[in-house]
């Protein structure tokens, strides 16, 4: 039987043409799309990872981790597990590959050992499947639901790097469009609304440096992590535009995805330096960060924190006492085996806490920082609401500097309601 | 006459150990400088110095900065030594968790 496939889909014309204006075709491998590989096939135990891009003929893999540099960089299309994910636009995933009637007679079964195969739309800005962002295994596998969650997350990590090209590129619309881009990079890393977290009150307010427009670097969120735990990370990447916000995307998915697998704050922060290092040997950017868990029970919450040398949060009890958390630990990317600092706390009700980016205690006025002391000030005098703790803390740094900030500007609240 | 101050950058070499000495903000605005004063000192000399005693301020473009220049001296075979910390910038390195990486010296209190 041949295999089974949907030429309407591969041979869509504004399929093809996303596929030619993401201009990926028989390029050459790249760290930002090897980065993602190699963090799928790690994280799903698996020897290969791909990043295809498929037109009407041929299967391209931009990126191949596991493949040798002399390897094969593409299949024809008809001959590909991707041309089903194209056709379906959905996820597809195979235990073995062998058994299933779409792929049992692919010729990398028999040349690369392909027993099991997993992936997810990669999709261009305007929603278009290019290819895939797929693990391969070499044996039959059991996916797991929290198998495909990386993929997802990294296979949109992916989407949005084309999407970055594609507004860095043109050049005639270069900054409509990276300001549309700058929009849409800073809702993966600045969540316009967070989650309802049941019984806790969290809210975040965010000022972009010199009033929006560009790539920022901060980045956080508030997130379940199973076994009624959430997470919540604040991260700050130093330095700015298109290097900064790649930086700002691969650290806040290297946190999410381990934050899956890790119920450790520590190990999470430090799989952000590994990730971030595994970068290559010469990253200059680094991140702060610092990653914490929560639960939150009937009379109080308990909070665990990990950090990356970020700078200190403000914990506010009920009463207008306040003090600076020194989390400590060291800043992300650059050193190797780095020790996390740790923390934890317990809220009790009325009480907050309040995490931010160096945006914050550095704005400046006549060469004076907004600094700790000020903050410390602020956030004691001021009682309230997480929303309204959150929009004072940036208003103040903002309002200190005289309402042109020259770095992104980012607070997280986590309050315990006065039950 | 201009009511900022700026930032001083001064190159001094004496020897064969070459002190890059910071007057002023170690901030976004004076990044470049540091940079290129660095990759002199590196090119003049086989030891380096960078002196922040008349340093009131540093942001995270001035850690970066710090950091590449550390990363370099290494690279050279020499960590590059950094004095004159004021408590002002102790608690940046501190918080950053540089302190132990930038400061750390060979033999520790030998004057």
């Amino acid at each position: 039987m041949p295999p089974v496939h949907a030429p309407s889909a591969l041979d869509d014309p504004i399929r093809l043409a996303a596929v030619a204006e993401a201009g990926l075709f028989d390029s050459e491998r790249e760290d930002a799309f090897d980065d993602l590989t190699r963090l799928a096939a790690t994280l799903m135990g698996a020897p290969f990872a791909l990043a295809t891009v498929v037109d009407s003929s041929r299967a391209f893999w931009k990126s191949c981790f596991g493949v040798p540099l002399d390897g094969p960089r593409e299949s024809t299309a008809d001959d590909s597990f991707c041309q089903h994910v194209v056709a379906s636009g959905q996820p597809m995933v195979i235990g073995d590959v062998r058994e299933d009637p779409r792929t049992h007679d692919i010729t990398a079964i028999d040349t690369m050992g392909v027993r099991a195969w997993a992936g997810v739309p990669l999709l261009a800005p305007g929603g278009e499947v290019l290819g895939t962002f797929c693990v391969v295994d070499v044996v039959t596998r059991d996916w797991t639901v929290e198998d495909l969650e990386p993929l997802r997350v990294l296979g949109a990590a992916a989407g949005r790097e084309i999407a970055l090209r594609a507004a860095v590129r043109s050049e005639h619309d270069a900054r409509t469009r990276a300001e549309a881009l700058a929009d849409t990079l800073q809702e993966a890393l600045l969540p316009p609304s967070l989650p309802a977290v049941p019984g806790l009150d969290v809210a975040a307010r965010f000022h972009a440096a010199g009033g929006g427009g560009q790539l920022v670097g901060d980045f956080f969120d508030v997130f379940p992590v199973g076994g009624g735990r959430w997470g919540t990370v604040i991260g700050d990447v130093c330095g700015k535009g298109v290097e900064a916000a790649k930086v700002a995307l691969l650290a806040r998915y290297a946190v999410g995805v381990a934050a899956m697998h890790s119920p450790e704050c520590a190990e999470v922060v430090r799989w952000l330096n590994d990730t971030l290092r595994a970068r290559g040997p010469e990253p200059d950017l680094f991140v702060t960060a610092i990653y914490g868990t929560f639960t939150v029970e009937s009379d109080g919450c308990r909070v665990r924190l990990a950090g990356a040398g970020h700078v200190p949060p403000v914990l506010r009890r009920r009463d207008g006492a306040v003090e600076l958390l020194e989390v400590g630990g060291t800043l992300a990317g650059v050193f190797p085996d780095v020790v996390p600092g740790e923390i934890e706390v317990r809220l009790g009700p009325g009480d907050a806490l309040v995490l931010y980016t160096d945006g914050v205690v550095e704005a400046r006025a006549d060469g004076e920082a907004f600094g700790e002391e000020r903050l410390l000030e602020l956030v004691a005098r001021r009682d309230g609401d997480a929303g309204t703790l959150a929009a004072a803390v940036v208003a103040a740094a903002l309002e200190h500097c005289g309402g042109e900030a020259s770095d992104d500007t980012a607070a997280v609240v986590l309050r315990m309601p006065v039950a | 006459m201009s009511a900022d101050p700026g930032t001083e950058i001064a190159l001094d070499h004496t020897g064969d150990t070459v002190t890059v000495r910071v007057t002023g903000e170690l901030d976004l605005s004076c990044a470049a400088r540091f940079d290129l004063a660095m990759s002199g000192a590196f090119e003049l000399g086989d030891r380096w110095v960078v002196d922040l005693s008349g340093v009131v301020f540093v942001d995270s473009t001035g850690v970066r900065c710090l950091v590449r220049a550390w990363r370099e001296s290494l690279r050279r075979g020499t960590r590059v030594e950094i004095v004159g910390v004021t408590p002002a910038v102790r608690r940046v390195l501190d918080l950053t968790g540089l302190t132990g990486y930038l400061l750390e010296r060979p033999d520790s209190d030998v004057a």
